[in-house]
């Protein structure tokens, strides 16, 4: 749930005791995912790590540079979420270190930091939160053809964040 | 708009809560009660084998960075009570039938929750200390489950 610092997900590999005999599953969280997100984006502009040409609400000083700004796999600051290549080699690395888990668990937030504020209005926010967990779902699918991947809802899969039955009028 | 100025507008996740009928829903479709309780509430519970249950909480029910569970009487508020009883006759059942149970949710129980579920959801879950196999862990408390299945980060 915290975004005040780039969020880097993190998942687990465990055992759950079930009463014959031990289960292996996957846990991963807080994912945060931001398609977004660009590689060599000043950091300290309030860009996100994103680009201004990509995300118009961003400020217009966002714009890749050659050298320094944010890295290929994510930044721990300016509340930047997280890119695809991260998640991509995250679940990629899953696939190769435990391949037959029976279980999948992805325990919510699967959306970026500013999805409460969609990046233009050709995809509102609520589109865009639910275009996130369909794309990091359908990857752990992919990746784990065999097992049952399971997940919540988390505060910022929803839109305005945090608040679930809020009305039209104050969605984002 | 700040977060304070959010109202109650009545149970309005149907855009959300019908699309995770496909999107979580997808690995347990032919569970009509789980799709049921997910279409409404976005929470559920399924066996994705022979003894084992798997139980999806939606703690934006349950907890305060939720505004709406300020007013008792919010439609989010009422949810929240609807999913604690629905949640006690998952492991009452579950311990009926010698059920593992594994506990998902994002937001931990305790700080963050609304005043004084966490002892409610503590007392119902130690009823149970044989089902709950997996779930949130808090060492401030008693509770002392297998895995922090419940995200522990903060908003």
């Amino acid at each position: 749930m915290n975004l005040s610092m780039a969020t880097l997900f993190a998942a687990a590999a465990f055992a759950v005791a079930a009463p014959d005999a031990p289960v292996l599953a996957w846990h991963v969280t807080d994912s945060h995912l931001d398609p977004y997100y660009e590689e060599g984006i000043p950091l300290g502009a309030g860009c996100y790590c994103e680009s201004h040409a990509a995300c118009a609400r961003m400020p217009a000083a966002c714009v890749p540079r050659v050298t320094g700004g944010a890295g290929p796999f994510g930044e721990p600051q300016d509340n930047c979420a997280t890119p695809v290549a991260l998640w991509s080699a995250a679940v990629e690395f899953m696939a190769s270190t435990a391949p037959g888990v029976r279980l999948v668990f992805h325990t919510g937030d699967f959306s970026e930091a500013g999805a409460a504020a969609a990046c233009s209005s050709s995809s509102p926010a609520q589109a865009q939160v639910l275009s996130l967990v369909n794309r990091s779902m359908s990857s752990l699918r992919a990746a784990f053809p065999s097992a049952a991947v399971f997940s919540v809802v988390a505060n910022h899969d929803t839109v305005p964040g945090d608040v679930v039955d809020a009305g039209p009028a104050q969605a984002c | 708009m700040t977060i304070d100025d959010v109202v109650d507008a009545g149970p309005t996740q149907a855009w959300l809560y019908d699309a995770l009928v496909e999107l979580f829903g997808a690995t347990f479709a032919a569970d009509v009660a789980a799709i049921e309780t997910l279409r409404t509430g976005g929470y559920y519970a399924t066996s994705p084998e022979p003894g084992l249950k798997v139980v999806g909480l939606n703690t934006l029910y349950w907890s305060t960075v939720n505004p709406l569970l300020k007013n008792a009487s919010s439609a989010a508020s009422i949810a929240g009570e609807k999913q604690f009883e629905w949640f006690e006759s998952v492991l009452t059942e579950a311990s009926a039938a010698g059920d593992a149970v594994v506990l998902l949710g994002h937001i931990p129980p305790h700080g963050a929750w609304v005043p004084g579920l966490f002892s409610r959801f503590r007392a119902l879950v130690t009823r149970f200390p044989n089902v709950v196999r997996a779930g949130p862990s808090d060492t401030s408390t008693s509770l002392a489950f297998r895995w922090p299945l419940i995200a522990t980060d903060c908003h």
